[in-house]
């Protein structure tokens, strides 16, 4: 499906010590204008029209989405009636929020756009997340509890990342009931956190550790799955290794050259948050260029590119190309400047492939080129 | 959601006044179960069972013929001496009768057990005390393990029963501590969510009248706080949020975790020991039986 993500604001009312929205110098205006939004809903339309077998997926991503109001919102859903007329059907929503902002004016407009479940970010170690240069978690935590709360009680599901720092490398287990008590059906995703200079340095993890971190739940995860069924990644993990390669996120999937579009607040495009953050791949902006004209910018090229030079090159050979085609290409460029490199984090999934994964399961993660999984003989 | 059950003091005056409920009947001595539970039976309400806390141990007390055919809460603060009480054993399992016993005594432990094995239904309260958690462990496990016949042993029956994964359990109402099924009541017909608070005067309704359907409930702002203070042990980081057996506990000792922080592990064991008896039952419904 195509992906657009639209980052409302790039402001936030939070100051979190990994974040790099909300921590870099910015250029353009922090929120987006009406105008740009309008905008953006026009060439949704134009972009299924033109192409009838095509879904879109529109990303509610910031900065802190819920910033701009529910007056911004329920303007989106002016709009989306306005101009998708005959499109809307293929539009769907989702949003990615730290919630404390929520209110039942929220949800009611959320569901007129359709959705049903929302994503959010959490850390109960104190000093991550929050407001201020000194993370004030305690009142962070509590808007969040609060919007966490409404948002239940207006019958929204819920998943939430878990980005996993430093801080956390000293208690997998507390960090992991935590959240999985905290969400008791699943929806736990942990993520590594990306620190790219030299700051947030009491934050950063190397590969190795991030695996390790894994590997220090994953025992718990699979042996009580129905205690705690969606956790990320491992629930991904398992699926590939017994069905072939069919769960995987936007870094792993190789296929993400013409699937995306990010829209700044001031309506310049790019291919994904990652690459605005740092001026790269500009597609050129929604007043200029079609959606259509911008997935067929030749820049893209590069990153598709990358699946033709890896298997070749860095990763050649390996069994898990099916499930990672490298990673994130962001994550290679923020490493060597090139997209034609894996990405360090390469080895936190062959050492929790290999030192956790195959043996605590028996399974074996071995792919073929078309990601059909391969057992030994 | 069913509207709670009432638990509410041998008030006449009072059980006159309500219609169509449901009342849980509390009375200060053993000897006032019948009468009490005729009194409910001939207003136009239903008996859901007498609670009665003695202050004698088990054995000392009268298992009087009145109590035929009355659902009896009989909390005793001991079981007594087992000499004493043997004789009485047949008439306690014949009766509609549950022994609640605290688990904060070792002797308690091991009444319940005994209690269990001769068939008398029971339930171990926690009043704040501190357990013997590995004694409790043994309990919970013959509870949920034993294959040998014997009557339940609560909380631990109705969790083991209840827990449905990933969802979490709440227990509360097996000591009628839980808000959703039993609210208090004065002789008044003041309502409290919970006994301790309606001893503390804390009261969420002036009268009884004022909670006449499910709708004044669910929104009534005290137990939307009583939700509240659950995500609140997550805000604040609580050692609860972190527990591995919040799905069957949900921080229900919370406030005595300084003086009983053996909990969890107890807790994590016992859900091990669910999903052993879920097992162990499933395999039962299959028995291979011996072939010639
Ligand atoms: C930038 S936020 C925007 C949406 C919203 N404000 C939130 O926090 O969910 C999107 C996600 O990126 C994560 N994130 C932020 N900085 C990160 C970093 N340095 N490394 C990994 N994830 C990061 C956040 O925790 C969040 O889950
Ligand atoms: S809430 Fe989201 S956007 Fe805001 S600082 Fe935290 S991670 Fe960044
Ligand atoms: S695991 Fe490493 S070598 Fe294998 S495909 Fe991924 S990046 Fe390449
Ligand atoms: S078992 Fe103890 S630590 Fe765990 S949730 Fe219950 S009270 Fe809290």
């Amino acid at each position: 499906m195509a992906t657009l993500i639209l980052k409302a604001t790039e402001a936030c009312n939070s100051s979190c010590a990994y974040c790099d929205v909300v921590h870099k110098p910015r250029q353009g205006p922090a929120q987006m204008s009406l105008p740009v939004l309008e905008r953006v809903f026009h060439r949704i339309d134009e972009f299924l029209r033109e192409s009838p077998d095509e879904e879109l997926e529109v990303v509610w991503h910031g900065g802190e989405p819920l910033l701009p109001g529910p007056a911004f919102y329920a303007r989106a859903v002016e709009l989306q009636q306005q101009h998708c007329a005959e499109t809307s059907a293929r539009v769907s929503h989702s949003v990615q929020t730290n919630l404390s902002l929520f209110s039942r004016e929220f949800a009611r407009l959320f569901r007129q756009l359709g959705m049903d479940c929302i994503g959010t970010s959490y850390d109960p170690i104190a000093g991550v997340r929050g407001p201020g240069d000194r993370p004030d978690t305690a009142a962070y935590n509590a808007k969040f509890m609060r919007g966490l709360r409404i948002a239940e009680e207006e019958g929204f599901g819920w998943g939430v990342i878990y980005v996993v720092t430093k801080l956390a490398l000293e208690r997998p287990a507390d960090v992991f009931y935590f959240m999985t008590n905290l969400k008791l059906d699943g929806g736990v995703n942990f993520h590594p956190v990306l620190v790219y200079g030299p700051e947030p340095r009491h934050l950063a993890i190397t590969p190795g550790e991030f695996a390790d971190f894994l590997g220090a739940i994953f025992p718990v995860w699979w042996r009580h799955q129905d205690r705690y069924p969606e956790v990320e990644p491992f629930r991904s993990f398992v699926r590939n290794a017994r069905e072939g390669a069919i769960s995987l996120g936007c870094g792993d999937s190789g296929r993400c050259s013409h699937s995306h579009w990010n829209v700044a607040p001031d309506g310049s495009v790019s291919h994904c948050g990652r690459s605005a953050d740092w001026g790269l791949l500009p597609y050129g902006t929604v007043f200029d260029h079609s959606l259509a004209e911008m997935r067929r910018d030749p820049q893209r090229q590069a990153l598709a590119h990358r699946n033709e030079v890896l298997p070749r090159g860095e990763c050649q050979g390996c069994r898990l190309w099916a499930i990672c085609h490298g990673g994130c290409p962001l994550d290679a460029w923020a490493d060597q400047h090139s997209f034609d490199h894996r990405t360090p984090w390469c080895q936190a999934k062959k050492k929790f492939v290999e030192e956790y994964f195959e043996p605590i399961t028996g399974l074996r993660c071995e792919f073929d080129a078309e990601g059909r999984t391969v057992q030994p003989a | 959601m069913p509207l709670p059950t009432l638990v509410c003091p041998d008030a006449p005056g009072l059980i006159e006044r309500l219609h169509g409920r449901t009342l849980a009947v509390r009375v200060d001595e053993p000897e006032a179960i019948a009468g009490a539970a005729r009194g409910v039976r001939s207003s136009d309400n239903e008996l859901c069972c007498v609670i009665c806390d003695a202050l004698r141990p088990l054995a000392d007390l009268d298992l009087r013929d009145d109590w035929d055919g009355v659902p009896i809460a009989l909390g005793v603060p001991e079981a007594g001496r087992f000499r004493d009480l043997a004789p009485s054993i047949p008439r306690l399992r014949d009766l509609d009768l549950r022994v609640y016993l605290a688990a904060d005594r070792p002797d308690n432990l091991v009444a319940l057990r005994l209690l269990s094995s001769l068939g008398v239904p029971c339930c171990a309260t926690f009043a704040g005390g501190a357990p013997d958690w590995a004694a409790l462990t043994d309990l919970m496990t013959y509870a949920l393990l034993a294959s040998v016949p014997h009557a339940p042993i609560d909380p631990f029956e109705h969790i083991a029963d209840h827990y449905e994964p990933p969802f979490a359990t709440e227990w509360g109402a097996t000591c009628f501590a839980d808000p959703r099924c039993y609210l208090h009541l004065d002789e008044e017909g003041r309502v409290a969510l919970a006994r301790s608070e309606l001893l503390a005067g804390v009261v969420i309704a002036e009268d009884v009248a004022d909670i006449a359907d499910e709708a004044d409930l669910v929104s009534h702002p005290a137990l939307v706080e009583r939700a509240v203070r659950r995500l609140r042990l997550f805000e604040q980081d609580h050692p609860c949020a972190r527990c591995p057996g919040w799905r069957v506990c949900l921080g229900t000792l919370a406030d005595s975790l300084d003086t009983a922080p053996g909990c969890a592990a107890f807790f994590t064991e016992m859900l091990d020991v669910i999903d052993q008896r879920r097992d162990q039952r499933s395999r039962d419904r299959e028995p291979v039986k011996w072939r010639p």
